[in-house]
């Protein structure tokens, strides 16, 4: 009943406006400035660390809360805990045990690279008189 | 064509008179892959087929909480070459395009730059953001020391599901709405406007879980390390480099794009090591670039026209064009 006055009560406002083309884009670009300053002043504020901060700490608060009320507690974070790091580490250390076995191999080939060398006596130590 | 997991590799045949086809990759989850094919008329598939160009539409698939962990270097190392194997295939041709979507850019980017032997012939960024310390508000609030992408994902259970999408996007730009429904009230009376915006606006509140694994690699590879940038994002025991990509290079930024802001998308242009290679700013948003009757006229002609130049004639182009006449219907083969 008071939704049907209201729609009366526009209908009978807009009867008596003389709504010409001019005032609906006029009241169309005033309503999208509007919009458009909100949508600024918005966007300044959400582009701060403040903003950031606040966010990251609803969205943990959130998480907590919504664990308490559906009483499934989150998988601990521990298993998965920045896997793609530890195969990065793990990448980096067979790496790098592949360079020290390749110096091994090289070290240990270089007598046999040279027969004359290995071949060669060592100077007899002489005892001093 | 091709099928790996829940991903789909759809072709779409109209008058072929390019030799090299097209492979389209659009961002996974978070939204469908039909806004690309939305009305007749209005649609960038039917734009592109109508110029010759065989397109292939890679989907990505709709995730359930049993998907949680496909993860980004999968997607990277395994499902962008199965596909790319199967287009050429498929087409039967020796080289191919890429087109990348939003997130749909910096994985394939990061694909071909992984392995300088992908036959890429030209590669197209639209609205995909590279340079993750220019992404804006969300290269801000996923900073590590704000967001812990573990603990979110857990705390989800091991997927990030589609409402929590729709917070994020909703929140980066809170009047978007506001603005929306106001047009839609003053164009009531244009049935083509409704029409568009009925369909837009059925896609556009349809999101897609995103797996956990997935996101949190997105996150902490892109947004937090910016290691693609960088050339410190190492998939599958190879490293990719962006200035290894020669192949032509078209990126395109829209203005007033909040998602992937024009700086972190430009950034490409000039990490790769190609000599063919343009950027240009289109105005709209990050949908509106691609999607839309907007777009059908700033966007979709500049990039046709690019790659109608780099694609070479096909062998049977003449003949068929005089023998089709107009052929406005594109059809979609599986």
């Amino acid at each position: 009943m008071a939704g049907d006055s209201l729609i009366e009560y526009w209908a009978e406002i807009l009867a008596r406006t003389p709504v010409s083309p001019e005032v609906m884009a006029h009241s169309k670009r005033v309503l999208d400035h509007s919009i458009e300053a909100w949508s600024r002043a918005l966007s300044e504020v959400m582009a701060t660390d403040d903003f950031a901060q606040l966010l990251g700490i609803s969205i943990e608060q959130w998480l907590k809360t919504q664990t308490a009320f559906t009483g499934n507690p989150a998988p601990p974070p521990v298993p998965d805990k920045d896997l793609t790091g530890l195969a990065a580490e793990v990448r980096r250390l067979d790496d790098r045990l592949r360079q020290l076995e390749k110096r091994i191999g090289r070290e240990t080939t270089k007598p046999a690279a040279r027969p004359e060398a290995a071949g060669r006596r060592r100077p007899r130590r002489r005892r001093a008189a | 064509m091709a099928a790996s997991g829940t991903a789909r590799l759809y072709c779409y045949e109209g008058r072929r008179s390019h030799e090299t086809p097209l492979l389209f990759v659009p961002n996974l989850g978070i939204s469908r892959p039909y806004i690309f094919d939305l009305l007749p008329g209005a649609s960038f598939v039917e734009h592109m087929t109508q110029r010759g160009f065989d397109f292939y539409l890679l989907d990505w698939g709709a995730f359930g909480p049993d998907d949680g962990e496909l993860t980004l270097e999968h997607c990277v190392t395994t499902i962008l070459p199965s596909m790319t194997r199967a287009v050429l295939q498929t087409s039967g041709a020796s080289e191919l395009s890429v087109l990348g979507y939003c997130m749909g850019a910096p994985l394939s980017a990061a694909f071909i730059a992984a392995d300088p032997d992908i036959p890429v012939k030209n590669f197209i960024d639209m609205a995909g953001p590279i340079d993750f310390s220019q992404s804006g508000l969300f290269g801000l609030w996923l900073q590590r020391k704000y967001f812990d992408v573990d603990r979110v994902v857990a705390g989800l259970g091991g997927s990030v599901p589609a409402h929590v999408i729709r917070a994020g996007f909703k929140l980066i730009r809170p009047t978007a709405d506001a603005s929306t429904y106001l047009n839609l009230c003053w164009n009531l009376w244009n049935d083509q406007y409704v029409e568009t915006f009925t369909a837009l606006n059925t896609w556009a509140n349809e999101y897609v879980p995103v797996p956990g694994a997935f996101f949190r690699q997105w996150v902490r590879d892109f947004y937090q390390d910016n290691k693609l940038y960088r050339g410190e994002l190492r998939y599958g025991g190879r490293t990719s480099r962006l200035h290894t990509i020669t192949c032509s290079l078209l990126a395109v930024g829209a203005a007033q794009d909040y998602i992937a802001p024009p700086g972190c998308v430009r950034a490409l242009v000039d990490a790769v090591g190609s000599t063919d290679k343009e950027y240009i700013e289109l105005p709209g948003g990050h949908i509106s670039l691609i999607a839309g009757r907007g777009a059908m006229h700033t966007c979709w002609p500049r990039v046709s026209d690019w790659l109608a130049k780099r694609s070479g004639p096909a062998a049977d182009s003449r003949r068929s064009a005089e023998a089709d006449g107009d052929s406005s219907k594109h059809r979609r083969r599986r």
